[in-house]
Parts: structure tokens; sequence; C-alpha cells
């Protein structure tokens, strides 16, 4: 499995899909491929991934996808908040998504609100 | 929550394969365009429905670099016996276990007459981009598009789906109300050298064919093809006959009628086959020539008594490029 060595993610942290990569959706599930690799598989995300993958739209920050996230599925915040930003991060090491206006990785170690994780 | 190696669905497959297609092109500077399927939803010429399989249209002289390049991705060819064709083969289809859907690679389309890479060219000229799944793609403009339907619901007359898929294309086209495109249809056409396949099309569309354009060879060749390809390789095959020598006539008879035991193999997914298995796969295959002989004979005659000028089967000519 392709994973990339890659910093904390922080609150601040605004997120878009990676530009090699396809994404399908449907009301059940976001299906995800990474064009840029030869051995690249479909991955499906589902549930609270899925709504996750689709909040990605280079506007809300970790820290509103988080509230978004906790208000859609009715959930405290606290108990989402490290599913979350485990998830982004997991994300980005297998090279899915990309920092908002940061150009190569790890370009720059921004500071944000909160803790890192 | 993380992510997991899935199952796709058709439509998730189809719609990833021509990103994963058009995205392949591009990176390594091959000119290809999306046919059929979603580029036809796109361009209001059809409802967004179901879809099989991915149908992409590649520059001829670049086919066999993109099909390594899909090879090296998992991607394998489906094994297709070499066989008479009346016209030349025009796609290669690749499967990946992965994947329920197929890829069909074209490097040319029944019905343009035109030499290939001219084909090509042309409807290259008339590219643009779809935005497809987060990424994009490249397809025809809607003119080229059309033509290249109609040239698929054409090559089967005989069947209720694509009769209605060819209706339903014609009312859209001129629900459109602009005789620019189907002007531009029609001059599609006549470069690409289809006005003999799409000559009742164009007409339907109120659009009259010039005599000049006609050409009596083509005429003949795409009357026999769309009369007997759906029966199989029958009526090629009986072409091939009548072209060779009396001499090379039972050998050719012998290769159509069994095929060897490492074609068979091979269309099997390379499972070996038992002798029953073998016998009864060469029993169906010479119960389904009989049966679809009669009418493939006819064909030819009517070409014939039609003055029509003579039909000759196709070698397989792909690769060319």
């Amino acid at each position: 499995m392709y994973m990339k060595a890659v910093r904390p993610v922080s609150y601040a942290d605004t997120w878009i899909h990676a530009p090699d990569v396809a994404w399908t959706s449907d009301e059940s599930r976001v299906v995800v491929l990474d064009l840029g690799r030869e051995d690249a598989v479909p991955l499906a995300l589902e549930g609270s991934g899925s709504a996750i993958w689709l909040a990605l739209d280079g506007v809300m920050d970790t820290a509103a996808i988080i509230d978004s996230l906790s208000t859609k599925f009715d959930v405290p915040r606290s108990e989402i908040d490290f599913v979350v930003v485990t998830f982004l991060r997991d994300l980005r090491r297998r090279g899915l998504i990309s920092l908002q206006g940061v150009h190569g990785d790890e370009a720059s170690h921004r500071g944000g609100r909160g803790a890192r994780l | 929550m993380t992510g997991s190696p899935v199952e796709l669905g058709m439509r998730e497959a189809v719609t990833l394969a021509h990103v994963l297609t058009s995205s392949v092109a591009r990176q390594n500077d091959i000119r290809l365009l999306s046919i059929k399927g979603p580029t036809l939803a796109a361009h209001g010429l059809r409802d967004d429905r179901y879809y099989a399989d991915a149908d992409v249209f590649v520059d001829p002289s670049r086919l066999n670099d993109f099909v390594a390049l899909l090879n090296a991705r998992g991607w394998v060819e489906r094994f297709e016996r070499p066989t008479a064709r009346i016209l030349a083969d025009h796609s290669v289809t690749l499967v990946h276990p992965l994947w329920p859907c197929d890829i069909d690679v074209h490097w040319y389309f029944p019905g343009y007459f035109a030499a290939p890479q001219d084909v090509f060219d042309m409807l290259w000229s008339r590219r643009m981009s779809m935005p497809l799944a987060g990424a994009s793609i490249v397809m025809p403009d809607l003119t080229a598009s059309a033509s290249i339907a109609a040239l698929h619901y054409l090559r089967h007359p005989h069947s209720s789906r694509h009769q209605e898929e060819m209706a339903e294309l014609t009312r859209r086209l001129i629900a459109l109300g602009d005789q620019r495109i189907l002007d531009d249809l029609l001059r599609l056409a006549e470069r690409g050298g289809a006005p003999d396949a799409q000559a009742d099309f164009l007409m339907s569309l109120g659009l009259s064919v010039p005599d000049l354009s006609f050409d009596p060879v083509h005429r003949a060749q795409w009357f026999a093809y769309v009369e007997t390809h759906d029966d199989g390789s029958t009526g090629a095959w009986l072409l091939e006959l009548g072209g060779v020598g009396w001499r090379a006539k039972l050998p050719e008879l012998w290769r159509a009628l069994f095929p060897s035991s490492a074609e068979l193999r091979a269309a099997h997914g390379g499972v070996e086959m038992s002798l029953g298995e073998r016998t009864r796969t060469r029993l169906s295959r010479i119960r389904k020539g009989v049966r679809a002989a009669p009418h493939a004979v006819m064909v030819l005659f009517s070409i014939r008594r039609a003055g029509m000028p003579p039909v000759a089967a196709s070698r397989d000519t792909r690769r060319g490029g």
C-alpha cells in the first residue's frame, strides 16, 4: 500500500481532492481512484468517510468539517474529532487529498487553531 | 472509515474507466477520445442510463502504445479468434479482474470507409473537454458524437433496441432545430466516407446526399456486413471460401469449422477443456454456422442480383500503425 510521510493535520488546514484523483459518488458511497499510480485500485469510502470526502471543497477547514459532520450525524464534536483527523491524515498519506494552496508535499507547516494530532 | 478496495458497480466502473483511459492517454501524449456511453448523454443525444463498457477511440498510430500502458495497469486483451471478416476488425477489448466493465479500444469505426487515420484526425479536430468524476475526459463534439452513435446503431439494423435508439437519436437531432448541425453531419459523413452506411439516417433528417458521395463497393460491403455479422462469422467465411481456389477451399473450410484446441483454450480464459467440452463447443459452432448459412447465402446472392460489386472477406488488419 502506497503511503507517504505527512505532517500532522491542523484544524486550520483546508483540503482539496488531489489533482490526479478521480472519484464518483452515489447516495451510499464514494469510489476513489488514484490515476497517477499504475497499481492503484479503486477505494470505497462509505458512511462518514463518504461525507468527509464530499466536504473537501477547498473552503471548509478541518475544524469546519468536524463541525459539519457533528451536525449531520448528530454526534458530539469531541466524539468524531479524532476520527476525522485520522481519516484526513490517511487520505493524505495515500496521496488522495492535498492542502489547499500548498503546492508540493509538506511545502509549509502552517499554524492552526487547536492541537496538532 | 478508512477506504477499502471495492467491488465496483457497473456505472462506477464505466465512469472511472473513461477517466482512467483519458488520464493515461494524456500523461503519455496519446490522442484519445471517449465515445458513446456518457458522452452521448452529455450532449443530450440520449438519456443517461446503464452502460456495459467504456468505449474509446485512440489515435491508430498509437494503438499498441496505449494498449501496453493499460496492460501495465492490469488490463489484458480478451482473446478473439482470428477469423474472416467482411469489414476489418475495429477494436481491442480489454478486461481487468477487479473491474466489471470492459474497455473497448477502437482504432477505427465500421461504416467510416475513409482511412482510419484520416477518420481519427477528423474526429480529433472536433474534440472538446468534459468534466467527469472530478477529472476530465476528451470527447467528440455533438455532431461527431451523433455520427458515431448513428453508425453504431446502424450496425444492428434488425435489433429492436438499436432501432429504438436510432429513432431517439433522430428525434433529438431534429428537436435541436439547428440546420447547421444537420448540414455538418452530412459534411462529416462525406469526409469520413460514411454516406453509404448512413444514407437512410441522413435522409431521415431531411438531408439529400449527392449521388457522387456514394460508393457502390462500400454500399455492398456495408450491406453484407450488417446483414450477416450479428449471426457470427458465417457470412465472412462464405465470402472467404468463395474467394480462394479449389485446392484451398477444404483447408479453409476446416479452419472455419474446427477451431484448434489452443484457440478453444484461449477463448475459455486459458482453462484447459476436456475432450467432451471441446467436441460440444465445436458441434455447437457448426450448428450455429449451419443455421446462419441460408440467410448469409441469400444476402450474398442479393448483392450479386442487385448488380453491386463483389465483396471480399477482410483479414484482420489491426495493429497496422
